[in-house]
């Protein structure tokens, strides 16, 4: 997984204790919905998966609380930012800059602060509470949605064109005895004010960053099917909300066929290939067609003659830029070759390609010095790669459209055909890459996993997979 | 900040850790690099400001001179080692280093009064960057000779040893013209105390947990010799050598006596996800943990299977023996004592109890052999017992014993990398398919 390292993340983080509640959703009318256990693991790995690639946080330092108060003694940095399990944060290095602005500006509570209660109240969808002023004033809790009479503090505010309301800050006005419908974080807003603080909502600029979840919100079936089942199209009546989510996880990702980049490089480490070796050599070779890593693994593994490389990959032009460089290239000169091929390669398919990493590919100056950047681990000198490329050029390949997730009977089917003696897969991190936590289901990308290791293990005489197996992406 | 009840995290936060190489001022060898010698050097001091701080590789920075040091990180102190420093012991040090930068008014280093300008000695300076970045990020000061206007002193009247290493250089407020020789840090010190701030010699408490090879103040190549491999008999008169082999013995040895008979949890490295149709045939795996059961759990179980069990530790081969014989997977506290409060199942990764009871009785029940070997150490010994296991399908379980602090503390890079080849070349030639579990060893140096 390409997680960006960036300073601003890792300010972030020194800063910040992530949360992941799985509070029942408020609404002043109505109160507080029931969860559903099945929804709230899914909708928890997403939360989860998202923070961590996002912020770049382990997995294992982001906690799951029963509560807001639980999540603020859980632990001590200076800040906790908690999100109910749905809440998506999804960015890189712009994401972490905005947050620490907000870091900044947080006196006390950040949120979504509404009026439509009986007092003001947080949408729990996301809240960023500042831990040091929290302790300052008391450690008061959070506030849990409840009817009742209480004595709050009066804020200042006014509305805003969009129908909200602006940060509240401290009035001059004394405090006043409330009765009605109290929702999440009332009881913190009133501390707050009376600590002096303001209570932020959340500015406008992180809007591009959040992606909210409206599951208890609407019709809990409709949810039900399209997180647990799969379903990623939904149906044209489908609620608002979950059309949102949905074009979030399907569109914005890029992970519909149409705008999946074309890999022309791999950034992956050499650090999953094992270190191993076979005296009668590897006999097939199912690989992904991104970048180079499939030499780098064969070179370190080994390979004859006899070795049959079958490209697999759910993306066509990347299958067919690989095709045309197994066929066609030389070995010499990449960049000239990229440079060369692109149009026709872009002539091939209707739809305007896209590439990772685009910006390296402007020149073939800039292509060769990403190719070196890529080779460089695994093969120690020019002679080295290009003994290496002639020989494999001249073993048997086979080019498969796939894809690991949504065919798993034809993947099957592939490695029965042609999976033999010693035999590897090079999966990479397809359970676990954006494209596959935000499709499927947990229980979908084990069994997809599951189906495609029995099928290469039950027709060689040893079966390697190289890359991650799918995992469980749930807070700790 | 010395009151932090975390003194390792609170350094973190506020200290860069940066390692640099500059040339050796006033060195009996002279100022020519050893290039392979640098290398071990810069890797001990890695090694030991890891382990002694809990940072990671790539929390240390690597820096061409102590300017540049401090230009790159933006952190309230700077650490700047000369490879060959060592930090080393307990939590204590962080605690003396925390203490250390309550009292860094900007420069905290060896003073050193050999005649020409004060300086400070090239192992090890702790710097305030906020102060540096006050004074408007003066030049620390290279080695030079000739005239310069400097601010004058007034010196300690106590040492921390000899007549040459003042406690403290207080201001004056005065300046002079010296024709002299200057060393590193003669011009922050000199802009220090142009500036009013006393510049300060370590205090007592962190000067107990620093060592330094004087290397290039002895034979650069005798000490290269010897820090390739420590475990060797040493036959040498500079003392200075004799101590820092005798340091660094003394911790590789009281590593392996911490671990000794831990049951050792998860791995933190990945086991290949393979699989052998016929069964894996042979596995090596180090007595001490559980890798074996970590890795048969993954590849599969095969009651034909060889385990060799091996350790340079002999204790860690009595205890497998004893959990072999006798243990039946139940409660491993009871029966190792209760200094091994483990959870088997489930922190080996089992899915339940019962899958680890499972697992535990057919593992006992296949074939066990016990070798006393250090395959780094005795690259030969494991070759031979390669070659007296020959089988179809081997692996290897070497864990990071070829990568570990007591693997770099003992042996230079081309020893750990040439043990490591050796066990490759044995199985290449004794196996039709053989896969290494474990990490192999890397350069534990940046830059």
């Amino acid at each position: 997984m390409a997680f960006s390292l960036d300073a601003d993340q890792a300010a972030v983080r020194r800063r910040v204790d992530f949360c992941i509640v799985k509070l029942p959703v408020f609404d002043p009318s109505l109160g507080t919905s029931l969860r559903d256990d099945a929804l709230d693991v899914r909708l928890e790995e997403l939360t989860t998966y998202f923070t961590v690639f996002s912020f770049n946080t382990p997995r294992h330092h982001i906690f799951l609380a029963r509560s807001v108060d639980e999540a603020l003694t859980a632990s001590d940095k200076d800040y906790c930012l908690i999100q109910n399990a749905g809440h998506i944060f999804y960015g890189h290095g712009g994401l972490a800059s905005d947050m620490l602005k907000v870091l900044d500006d947080c006196q006390f509570v950040t949120g979504r602060i509404l009026d439509r209660g009986g007092y003001f109240y947080v949408d729990e969808q996301c809240v960023l509470v500042n831990r040091r002023a929290w302790e300052t004033a008391g450690r008061p809790s959070f506030g849990v949605p409840h009817q009742g009479a209480r004595t709050v503090a009066v804020p200042a505010f006014a509305p805003t064109p969009t129908g909200g309301i602006s940060d509240l800050t401290p009035s001059k006005f004394s405090d006043i005895s409330v009765t009605g419908r109290f929702g999440y974080g009332w009881n913190a807003i009133s501390a707050g004010l009376t600590a002096g603080h303001t209570v932020r909502q959340w500015p406008s600029f992180m809007g591009r960053w959040m992606v909210d979840c409206a599951a208890y919100r609407s019709d809990l079936g409709t949810w039900r099917e399209a997180l647990l089942e799969n379903v990623v199209a939904p149906r044209p009546t489908a609620p608002p909300g979950l059309r949102s989510y949905l074009h979030f996880l399907g569109i914005t990702l890029g992970s519909e066929d149409t705008t999946r980049p074309i890999f022309v490089f791999n950034s992956e480490a050499d650090a999953d290939i094992p270190v191993m070796g076979v005296r009668d050599s590897i006999d097939t070779a199912f690989v992904l067609a991104a970048g180079f890593k499939s030499n780098r693994i064969l070179d370190r593994i080994g390979f004859a003659d006899k070795t049959e490389v079958v490209f697999y990959d759910y993306n066509a032009p990347a299958l067919a830029l690989k095709k045309m460089t197994v066929e066609e290239w030389d070995g010499v000169d990449f960049g000239a070759f990229f440079t060369a091929v692109r149009p026709r390669l872009e002539a091939m398919f209707p739809e305007k390609l896209a590439y990772l990493q685009s910006d390296v590919l402007h020149t073939a100056g800039a292509i060769n010095k990403e190719f070196q950047e890529e080779m460089r681990g695994t093969f120690e000198s020019f002679d080295h790669w290009i003994a290496h490329w002639r020989r494999f050029k001249t073993l048997r390949h086979a080019y498969v459209h796939l894809d690991l997730l949504r065919q798993t009977d034809d993947i099957r089917a592939m490695i029965r055909h042609r999976a033999k003696g010693h035999s590897f897969m090079w999966i990479s991190d397809a359970f676990n890459a954006p494209y596959a936590v935000a499709r499927f289901s947990w229980p979908h990308r084990r069994k997809a996993y599951d189906s495609l290791a029995d099928a290469l293990a039950e027709g060689t005489a040893s079966s390697l997979l190289i890359g991650g197996a799918p995992t469980l992406w749930l807070a700790s | 900040m010395s009151g932090a009840s975390d003194p390792k995290r609170l350094l973190r936060e506020h200290v860069d850790f940066v390692l640099v190489n500059v040339p050796p001022f006033d060195a009996i060898a002279g100022h020519t690099p050893f290039p392979d010698l640098d290398l071990r050097l810069a890797e001990l001091t890695a090694c030991f400001t890891m382990a002694t701080f809990d940072l990671q590789l790539q929390d240390l920075s690597f820096a061409d001179s102590h300017d540049t040091a401090l230009a790159r990180g933006n952190k309230d102190f700077c650490l700047i080692q000369k490879f060959g420093h060592i930090f080393q012991g307990s939590d204590d040090v962080a605690t003396a280093l925390l203490q250390a930068t309550d009292t860094c008014a900007f420069l905290m280093g060896h003073i050193m009064e050999r005649g020409g300008y004060y300086y400070l000695h090239d192992q090890c300076v702790l710097v305030n960057r906020r102060a540096w970045e006050r004074l408007e990020r003066p030049a620390f000061g290279k080695p030079a000779d000739g005239r310069k206007t400097v601010a004058v002193p007034r010196r300690s009247t106590a040492d921390v040893h000899d007549d040459y290493t003042p406690l403290f250089l207080d201001p004056t407020g005065r300046e002079t013209e010296q024709d002299a020789a200057y060393g590193y840090g003669w011009n922050a010190i000199s802009q220090s105390l142009k500036a009013g701030i006393q510049v300060a010699n370590w205090a007592d408490a962190p000067r107990r947990w620093k060592h330094y090879c004087y290397a290039y103040y002895g034979d650069p190549a005798e000490w290269q010799r010897a820090l390739g491999d420590v475990t060797q008999s040493l036959h040498t008169n500079d003392s200075g050598l004799r101590g820092i082999v005798d340091f660094l013995k003394q911790a590789a040895n009281e590593i392996p006596n911490k671990i000794v008979a831990l049951p050792g949890t998860a791995l933190p490295f990945d086991i290949p996800a393979i699989r052998f149709n016929g069964g894996l045939d042979c596995l090596f795996a180090p007595a001490r943990g559980f890798s074996a059961n970590l890795i048969l759990n993954a590849v599969g179980i095969h009651d034909a299977a060889r385990i060799v069990h091996y350790d340079h530790n002999e204790a860690a081969l009595t205890l497998k023996r004893r959990l072999i014989a006798h243990w039946d997977g139940e409660d491993f506290t009871a029966f190792a004592g209760p200094e091994h409060p483990i959870a088997f199942h489930h922190d080996l990764g089992f899915e339940s109890k019962d899958s680890w009871l499972r697992h535990w009785q057919r593992f006992k029940g296949l074939c066990h052999e016990f070798i006393r070997l250090d395959p780094l150490a005795e690259p030969d010994a494991m070759v031979a017992a390669v070659q007296t296991n020959t089988a179809k399908t081997v692996m290897v379980a070497v864990d990071d014993c070829f990568d570990d602090s007591s693997a770099l503390i003992r042996f230079d890079w081309h020893r750990r990398k040439a043990a490591y080849d050796s066990l490759i070349g044995a199985l290449k030639a004794n196996a039709e398919l053989y896969v290494v579990v474990g990490t192999p060893p890397r350069r534990r140096i940046r830059g």
